[in-house]
């Protein structure tokens, strides 16, 4: 069954496309959107990495600096300017993401 | 150095919206001849804020033509080219996993020459005429 939230964090451009999901009845949590940016990082090789340096860290800062959640659909793009296509994006399919987890447990008490 | 429309768009909100409408009266005049028509894909809210970054400024869903175009605009400042394009993909069926729609993105410092790129760009698109390496043609063509 389809879950209420799920996004992608993707890197691509340049002959590559891996990717970080999440499917999940709750939104995601800013950390959890940062540990998934993380891995993603974590399984680029070298050279991956070194073309995408910038877009990693402009996504991780649009992370942590986002402010009350956002909601679908969302797709955000960090681009090596120098390339063509060598990017990170980021894209909230259904649902919610990237709230404090504090947010989320207060919804939860005040919704159920 | 190029001159570039609503330079400032980042620092003045009203310039911006003069800058997100001017996207949509191109694609307007683009979908003219073939009476299609477009409506808005991406949320443009953080949180109960708008956003003004330009990420994107503009995103369009045709759905006479089953194709989507996001504009990202930037900073004239910023290094790069005028323009840059790709092809990705979007799931637009929030309730599918399934369905994934073909997004034409451009990536653009909004100069008048850029602007008529991506207008070429943006006809090919609606045509189902263009994939990477017809972009790439285009791109380097107007590069010489």
């Amino acid at each position: 069954m389809t879950k209420k939230h799920r996004g992608r964090i993707q890197a691509q451009g340049d002959g590559l496309e891996k990717s970080e999901s999440w499917s999940q009845d709750n939104p995601l949590t800013k950390e959890e959107g940062l540990s998934l940016l993380e891995q993603l990082w974590s399984s680029l090789t070298k050279k991956e990495k070194e073309v995408r340096r910038k877009p990693y860290k402009d996504a991780k800062r649009y992370i942590e600096n986002i402010d009350g959640g956002i909601d679908a659909i969302k797709k955000k793009t960090f681009r090596n300017r120098k390339t063509r296509s060598v990017r990170i994006d980021i894209e909230v399919l259904a649902g919610s993401a990237f709230l404090l987890f504090v947010g989320i447990l207060l919804c939860f008490l005040l919704f159920n | 150095m190029a001159n570039y429309l609503y330079a400032n768009f980042l620092e003045n909100k009203k310039v911006y919206n003069l800058a997100k409408a001017y996207w949509g009266r191109l694609l307007n005049s683009v979908l003219e001849e073939q009476g299609y028509s477009h409506t808005p894909y991406i949320n443009q809210l953080q949180g109960a804020k708008k956003e003004y970054d330009g990420n994107p400024i503009f995103s369009a869903y045709i759905p006479e033509a089953s194709r989507a175009i996001r504009v990202i605009q930037v900073d004239p400042k910023e290094e790069g080219d005028d323009l840059s394009a790709w092809i990705d993909k979007i799931e637009l069926n929030q309730t599918s996993e399934q369905r994934e729609t073909e997004e034409l993105v451009l990536d653009i410092k909004l100069s008048k020459g850029a602007r008529n790129i991506a207008e070429e760009l943006m006809k090919k698109w609606i045509k189902k005429q263009l994939n990477d390496s017809i972009i790439d043609e285009v791109l380097a063509q107007h590069s010489k």
